[in-house]
């Protein structure tokens, strides 16, 4: 544990974050939310990517870790276009094509997301052990 | 290592903007027209290349130049006045015991119920949405004080601060919050100890008890046939236009604490007044006010203006009495079957429910009355107790109804002479003299009533007949006392025609029946019947409500006639086109249709279920588009594109569509890769090749949304203008006040014009099936006449301004719970005498621009992949040449085949041509694909006429302001577009580069 570094700390947050924001689609996609196939592989995979920062400063390390960056850009960015209705119909307090309830998990995984995307960039500037 | 971090971090940073812009860009690219109107930026310039010439506007507003302030701000006050006189003229006055209202005298009131602070200016729907404080927007209580009144402040402030609400709190992570509404009036009021905390604040305010309550649905959102009611209240379930506990504990409160006790109905859903009729002394039907309809409801209370709105729809003591309510709604039933049903088409069809209208074409009136005229004659066991209320031992119409279809009082009374009928071969014209008996001046409406057999062919041939049908209206002027007014009521004789199925040797049409015809006048539907009742010596004591007029009717007698109406426009005939639309066509004796012979034996008292057969599985699914044997090969279509003829939109604006070889030139200038934009119709709207610019689109049937151009300064800031919310359709429509209605459409055009809307999705001619219909605030009334003329009237005059009128949902969406494919059976009488006629006036008639569809099946098949209706009805029987949008079909990006509406094909086969909320022409572009993969000229072609349509809409509109016919059109890139595409290729070109320097540094690191 002493090994570790701040980009230890950052792929584990953005880990953490990655499978809240999985939980979240989860629970979005339940509630009628639309959620394509190709996100939940996306989040998978970031998930495996940023974890395998876990397993310290490795020569892939640099790799995984953009890999699993980008992977985290695609989720946002597909999960708020897929939902730019259930946003813009809560917005004008309307329903007509949207699930305008679902407008609050749309902000809430979009803020999860972020944030993960925040320290997944971070972490990738950062070492992920002091060896 | 340092080095490789700082790559490996920038790498991902850039690559992350570069997803971030590439998604963002597309979704944007998909959403430009929406951020192009944001940022007010205009996508095309108009080059004159000619000589100028010295005025291209076209369609010009009455108010003068679009640059005027002066001329928006006589526009802007004229929509307002527009709105202020709908409620003027709308307003019905239900209950006025003792002469309660006008209250001439009354200073202080006090205003109670939540929806008097809170209340519903419009539900939730398209257009400009009217808030406490909106810009323009005047409350209950600015209105009240317009008139004098002062309002209890204590009382105010206090519901201001309750807890009642309309619908679910949905709240955000951050503690932003909003209501969704869902249908339920529990908990819509405070209750009876918040009310208490204010009652000493009663007697300084005691003038009179001013109640509000208000019933809101919404867009995908009905009233709940089965609701639950407040705390304490009644247990099980409870419709939600029933009076709620809280509601019930107010008004009681409300008559302990003050001798006047007024109710206003802020609901434009009938909701089951009777237990309000014991509290209180008046009552007002208001709907939704808009901006500012509430000066009109201050005015009619007041006095200063006499109501005489009539109710558009049947007020039924139990508002779940209709047979229509059976099988519909938040009551709609699954198909026995519907896992099979997802195990064979899947889950995306979206075909779960169904909805057998065995109501035929009993809806609102029509029921209630012709059960009562069958009662009163001893016909077809009308007395019995089928479909009466709970408990009752027989079905008695004056327990059923508590207000007819037409009533409305005034603070003066009237005297209404027939004076004469004239019936002609294609017309009937009547003479009505109306004279002012009271002692104030007032409006009234004449309403003309008829008539037809009901005899030995009918029922052999199963020719259902409302005993009692709107055939005209007109109104008066301000009466003074004493004053008369004769109106003169033109009805086409078309109107009194039924569709029989089984005519012309079994192809169907139209026919007039043989027998006695009656026209009656009446002071409501339910008057107006008894006159001909009395005509035909019936009295109340064969059970009548009360004595009829014989003098008010009229009779004569008609001879069978098959022939008169046998083909519609262009010589097409007229014949049976929904038969699949029946479920006994599937299912043979599986629904039983309410029939006049037998009322007790057909009244649906359980809802109809059945399981989808494999074949109606097959069609369920949604593909049938096949390739016909005489298509013409996909480049011999092809070829004849990108031809320059020299014509441009302005060049365009006189060619009718009969021209078709000039319009094949125009649109055959045009690249094929441009074709799918003519189809991508959407809040905006993409330009079509050279041909048209992009340019948005109005929604909204009480609105139009938008804005006015011109800013204005309110307290030293700019403000952007919206254009107005008006009453809603029932409050307009119940005026029966032709240049009420028609100005309703001048002034929606006007919004549209300053608004540069092409056209408007705004006339809203779909029935009121039931009272819990979610947008029957959108919708007119429950009569397919009543629809037909004012949807005519309202068309015609806004199609004169140059910003088309398009009805909608055409045709039949009277429910929005299960709206998205819901299975719809009917037989084609009750479709074509109801939903059809009730969109005929606005479409065939008067011709509106366009149309939107709906989102349910007619039978098995999504209305907008029904060819029957979208060709041979549309663009056959009624030789209509608009444009056919569907209702929204979103697609943001590329678009996938298959799914409920997503059958692009079929759906372009059928006659539609525009899919909305499309603005990247993802259907229309599949469809091109489609046709190059399978060499298929006859779908290139479809694409074509979807072209020449949308263009032919266009270049009769707005839109062709400022083009002459040498000018061209330059498309212009928005700086936002260039911005994106600029932070693409940065992105990815630093994205790249950093992943090079990356692998370099790791290349040297191993080296050393």
């Amino acid at each position: 544990m002493k090994n570790k570094s701040v980009g230890f700390y950052l792929a584990a947050i953005t880990c953490a974050l990655s499978v809240v924001t999985l939980i979240l689609l989860l629970v979005y996609g339940s509630r009628g939310g639309q959620v394509q196939i190709p996100v939940y592989a996306a989040l998978a995979g970031a998930i495996i990517l940023e974890a395998v920062a876990l397993m310290g400063e490795k020569p892939w390390t640099d790799f995984t870790g953009i890999l699993g960056a980008v992977a985290l850009a695609y989720v946002l960015m597909t999960v708020f276009s897929d939902g730019i209705w259930n946003i813009a119909e809560s917005m004008n307090g309307i329903k007509m094509v949207g699930l305008p309830e679902l407008a609050g998990m749309n902000y809430t995984i979009a803020g999860v997301n972020i944030v993960a995307i925040i320290t997944a960039i971070a972490a990738c500037f950062t070492k992920k052990s002091k060896a | 290592m340092k080095n490789a971090k700082l790559w490996s971090g920038l790498t991902s940073l850039f690559a992350v903007i570069l997803v971030i812009t590439l998604i963002g860009g597309t979704l944007a690219n998909a959403n430009q027209a929406y951020i192009n109107n944001t940022l007010g930026i205009d996508t095309a310039r108009v080059v004159e290349k000619g000589e100028a010439p010295a005025d291209t506007t076209y369609f010009k507003s009455q108010f003068g130049a679009f640059d005027d302030p002066e001329a928006q701000a006589k526009a802007i006050e004229a929509a307002l006045e527009q709105n202020r006189n709908e409620m003027r003229e709308g307003a019905a006055l239900l209950l006025n015991k003792d002469g309660a209202l006008p209250l001439t005298e009354a200073k202080k009131v006090t205003v109670l119920g939540h929806g008097a602070v809170d209340p519903a200016y419009q539900a939730s729907s398209a257009g400009t949405k009217v808030k406490n404080g909106a810009v323009n927007s005047v409350d209950l209580k600015a209105a009240l004080e317009g008139q004098g009144f002062e309002v209890n402040g204590t009382l105010w402030t206090g519901l201001q601060g309750g807890t009642a609400a309309r619908g679910v709190l949905s709240t955000t992570p951050w503690g932003g919050a909003s209501i969704q509404v869902n249908g339920s009036a529990a908990g819509t009021e405070e209750n009876r100890a918040f009310y208490e905390q204010y009652t000493d604040s009663f007697a300084d305010y005691s003038d009179a008890a001013i109640v509000v309550f208000t019933r809101e649905g919404a867009e995908g959102t009905d009233l709940l046939m089965k609701d639950k009611d407040d705390e304490g209240g009644k247990e099980g379930s409870i419709s939600s236009l029933a009076l709620h506990k809280n509601e019930r504990d107010l008004l009681e409160l409300a008559r302990a604490n003050f001798g006047k006790v007024i109710v206003l109905l802020n609901s434009p859903y009938q909701m089951e007044v009777h237990e309000i009729a014991e509290y209180a002394d008046a009552i007002l039907y208001i709907g939704y006010p808009g901006h500012q309809g509430f000066v009109g409801v201050a005015e009619i209370l007041r006095g200063a203006v006499n109501p005489s709105g009539k109710l558009t729809d049947t007020y039924a003591t139990n508002s779940l009495s209709a047979p229509s309510v059976v099988n519909s709604g938040t009551d709609s039933p699954l198909f026995a079957n519907v896992d099979e049903i997802h195990s064979v088409i899947g889950t995306d069809e979206s075909a779960d429910y169904m909805s057998f209208q065995a109501e035929s074409i009993y809806i609102g009136y029509r029921y209630y009355e012709t059960r009562y005229a069958d009662a009163v004659m001893g016909q077809g066991n009308a007395s019995d107790k089928a479909g009466a209320l709970p408990g009752a031992e027989k079905w008695d119409y004056a327990a059923e109804v508590q207000y007819p279809f037409g009533f409305g009082l005034s603070y003066t009374t009237f005297e209404q002479t027939l004076d004469s009928v004239t019936v002609a071969e294609d017309q009937i014209t009547a003479k009505v003299t109306v004279k002012n008996t009271g002692s104030v001046a007032g409006k009234d409406v004449v309403q003309l009533y008829v008539q037809t057999p009901y005899g030995a062919y009918e029922k052999e041939h199963k020719v259902e007949k409302s005993a009692i049908a709107l055939a005209g209206f007109g109104k008066t002027g301000l009466l003074q006392p004493g004053a008369s007014e004769t109106v003169t009521i033109t009805v086409d004789k078309y109107l009194l025609a039924s569709y029989d199925m089984t005519a012309n040797g079994g192809e169907g049409g139209y026919i007039l029946s043989e027998g006695d015809y009656y026209l009656a006048i009446g002071s409501d539907v339910h008057d107006a019947l008894n006159n001909v009742l009395a005509a035909q010596g019936y009295t109340a004591a064969n059970g009548m409500t009360a004595e009829g007029v014989s003098a008010k009717s009229y009779k004569w007698n008609q001879g069978f006639d098959s022939e008169k109406y046998r083909h519609g426009e262009n010589g097409v005939a007229v014949s049976n086109q929904f038969e699949d639309c029946d479920l006994n066509h599937w299912v043979p004796g599986a629904g039983t249709y309410l029939s006049r012979s037998d009322w007790a034996g057909t009244y649906p008292v359980s809802q109809t279920v059945v399981s989808a057969t494999k074949e109606m599985m097959d069609i369920l699914d949604g593909e049938w588009y096949e390739k016909p044997a005489d298509a013409p090969s996909f480049a011999e279509v092809a070829g004849k594109f990108g031809v320059d003829s020299g014509l441009n939109l302005a060049a365009m604006k006189d060619i009718p569509l009969s021209d078709t070889e000039t319009w094949d030139k125009f649109i055959y200038q045009l690249k094929i890769e441009d074709l799918p934009n003519a189809t991508a119709e959407s809040f905006s709207c993409p330009a079509v090749g050279e041909l048209s610019p992009s340019f948005a689109v109005g929604d909204g049937c009480d609105s139009v949304g938008g804005n006015y151009p011109l800013p204005i300064k309110v307290n030293g800031e700019d403000i952007t203008v919206p254009t107005t919310r008006y009453c809603s359709n029932p409050i307009m429509v119940g005026s029966f006040n032709y240049d009420i209605i028609a100005n309703r459409g001048t002034m929606m055009g006007e919004d549209g014009l300053w608004s540069k809307f092409m056209i408007n999705y705004n006339v809203g001619n779909d029935l009121h099936r039931t009272p819990f219909g979610g947008r029957n605030f959108e919708y007119m009334s429950e009569c397919p006449i009543l629809n037909y003329l004012a949807g005519a009237a309202e068309v015609i005059a806004m199609e004169k301004t140059g910003s088309h009128a398009a009805p909608k949902h055409f045709v039949g969406n009277d429910q929005e719970f299960y709206r998205e494919g819901i299975v719809c059976f009917f037989n084609e009488q009750a479709f074509r005498e109801g939903n059809l006629k009730a969109f005929e006036g606005s479409v065939r008639v008067a011709n509106a621009g366009g149309i939107m569809q709906s989102f349910e099946r007619l039978g098995l098949k999504w209305s907008s992949s029904n060819y029957a209706m979208n060709t041979t009805v549309l663009r056959g029987e009624w030789g209509w040449q608009g444009a056919i949008d569907t209702d929204a079909a979103p697609c943001f990006g590329e678009y996938t085949d298959g799914g409920f509406k997503n059958h692009a094909a079929e759906v372009l086969a059928a006659g539609t041509q525009e899919w909305c909320l499309d603005g990247v022409g993802g259907h229309g572009t599949w469809v091109l694909n489609k046709a190059r993969e399978t060499d298929d000229g006859h779908l290139l072609n479809l694409l074509k006429e979807a072209a020449i349509s949308w263009e032919y809409a266009i270049s009769r509109s707005v839109i062709t302001n400022g083009y002459s016919s040498t000018a061209v059109i330059e498309h212009i890139t928005p700086w936002w577009a260039n911005a994106i595409t600029a932070a693409q290729y940065c992105s990815g070109v630093l994205a790249a580069l950093c992943l090079v320097m990356l692998v370099l540094s790791k290349m040297k690191k191993k080296a050393n």
